[in-house]
């Protein structure tokens, strides 16, 4: 075979495992996420993304898109919580551990703070059997059938799989919270998205002050 | 029926010793088992082609079954292979497994492996199994292997499990899981089809396949016979259920298992065999009529373990 057709031929295996792991989500979503958009709507604080590496990264993606869809957020690195950082948190606080083995021995050592300080843990995990899912409040189950990457090099599916599932609950909430675009701009007035609403609003005459958004970003 | 949750990780595809005179080789199975349990998660016995199951009659099945459980004393969960060359075969071999489990009062878990298309086409499948598992105390795992059915005397037209059919089976709480052998797009395709079934297991067959894109039910592994510390510390990373420290490393034994695989691609029963009599784990290294035996040289795998202290 050509090394520009196995080249295209892999690409597509991993596009297609990583689709695949989103679709089975579809299958498993339940109440427990009805729950989760349950007790983030009742919270008084502010939702609280935890996680290391990867999972970490997936953490600021989904905090930053609650952020812009109506739900106060921030992001905790579970290493830096236990050298100080755990002030940031309060019992009102809802905190979402994302671990896909569950067994991630920064966040785990940060339960038994998290409970003392009498916060909310769900956990975004892939295996229910870990410490991370029996020790939660409540777990959403992220796991996947296949990783995309080898050996456990980088988690590909696993990841995607969290991310994904933190959308469908920023939307979800979005929704739920009646959000609408002038919220939208209050929050994200900058990039293509901000200036989109702004020449909207100007066209409408509600805005009329004659600003424009940043070129970039969305 | 117990409820018993099906397992995960790494299932050794273990070679069946035979003494020289046929009949199983009690000492070197015991042998052979007490080197893999420590690094595996599962052990497959009697399997169509490593396990030389195909050319197994019933009393050696029976005889295979009773030294594994007490050897492993319901340390590892134990998938034993139970196909016959017709349905009603299948039947009788279940039955009589199942007596002789009783008989023993094993308390460790078993799992009745079946290929289906071994001895019967894809129509009334479901059916079938509504069947076979009424008549078993223990779960089943299906195998779905289109290589074994190629080789059939009348290979049937069908050699996969059809997907609708598969999904209808998915609905039987007492089938834990599947096998998958051959192409990912149908692995992708089965496990789309048994998505409502979270607990559903499907294990890689092939292990190439597991080494590029792994499965997070695990792998069934012909390679950890000889190797079975190196797979299991590459399932336990791609599982997520080990850290490996030093992923350079995780890349070289990876690269490693694929040299080995190479080596035994062509005959792995002799070849497996071959090596593990030349490691004085086994005493013999006979194989079955139906397997062909190896006559050649094994000392660049002997080579090759014993670079990574395996030998």
């Amino acid at each position: 075979m050509k090394k520009s057709g196995r080249i295209i031929i892999q690409a597509r295996e991993v596009l297609e495992i990583e689709a695949q792991g989103i679709l089975d989500l579809v299958e498993r979503i339940g109440p427990e996420f009805e729950r989760a958009v349950e007790m983030i709507l009742r919270s008084k604080g502010r939702v609280i993304l935890a996680g290391i590496g990867k999972s970490g990264l997936i953490g600021r993606k989904i905090s930053a898109t609650l952020n812009s869809t109506g739900t106060p957020s921030h992001y905790l690195h579970p290493a830096e919580a236990l050298h100080g950082d755990l002030g940031m948190v309060s019992a009102d606080d809802i905190v979402i551990a994302i671990s896909n083995s569950g067994y991630t021995k920064e966040l785990i050592q940060i339960i038994p703070n998290l409970k003392d300080i009498g916060t909310t843990i769900i956990a975004f995990c892939g295996n229910m059997e870990s410490p991370l899912a029996k020790e939660s409040h409540l777990t959403i189950d992220v796991g996947v059938e296949r990783e995309a990457c080898p050996l456990g090099l980088a988690p590909t599916t696993s990841t995607t799989a969290a991310l994904a599932m933190g959308d469908a609950l920023a939307v979800v909430l979005l929704g739920r919270r009646h959000f609408t675009s002038k919220d939208f701009k209050r929050f994200h007035p900058g990039g293509n998205l901000g200036t989109m609403l702004s020449s909207k609003d100007r066209e409408t005459g509600l805005l009329g002050d004659g600003k424009r958004g940043s070129d970039g970003g969305t | 029926m117990e409820e018993r949750r099906p397992l995960k990780g790494l299932i050794v595809d273990l070679v069946t010793p035979l003494r020289d005179t046929g009949g199983i080789d009690e000492k070197s199975l015991n042998s052979l088992l007490q080197r893999v349990l420590p690094h595996v998660d599962g052990v497959l016995l009697g399997s169509p082609m490593i396990g030389e199951g195909r050319a197994l009659d019933l009393d050696r099945r029976i005889e295979l079954l009773e030294h594994a459980m007490a050897s492993i004393e319901g340390q590892r969960p134990i998938l034993f292979w139970i196909s016959g060359r017709s349905s009603e075969d299948t039947k009788e071999i279940l039955s009589a497994l199942e007596d002789h489990m009783s008989a023993c009062a094993y308390k460790g878990p078993v799992f009745w492996l079946d290929s289906p298309l071994y001895y019967r086409s894809n129509r009334g499948l479901y059916e079938y199994y509504e069947k076979i598992t009424s008549l078993a105390g223990n779960p089943f795992v299906l195998h779905n292997d289109p290589g074994l059915i190629k080789i059939l005397d009348k290979p049937l037209k069908r050699s996969n499990i059809r997907t609708n059919i598969l999904k209808k089976l998915g609905d039987m709480e007492e089938i834990k899981g599947l096998v998958s052998y051959g192409s990912l797009a149908r692995a992708n395709n089965y496990q789309k089809c048994l998505r409502k079934r979270s607990d559903f297991r499907i294990y890689d067959g092939d292990e190439t396949r597991f080494l590029e894109h792994p499965s997070m039910s695990g792998i069934v592994s012909i390679g950890a016979n000889v190797a079975p510390g190196i797979w299991g510390a590459i399932t336990g990373a791609s599982l997520g259920i080990r850290r490996e420290d030093d992923p350079g490393r995780l890349i070289e034994l990876a690269a490693m298992l694929k040299d080995l695989l190479r080596m035994y691609r062509e005959n792995p029963v002799g070849i497996m065999k071959k090596v593990l009599y030349d490691l004085k784990v086994i005493d013999s290294p006979a194989c079955t009529p139906k397997s062909e035996p190896f006559h050649g040289n094994v000392a660049p795998i002997v080579a090759l373990l014993s670079q990574h202290h395996l030998s």
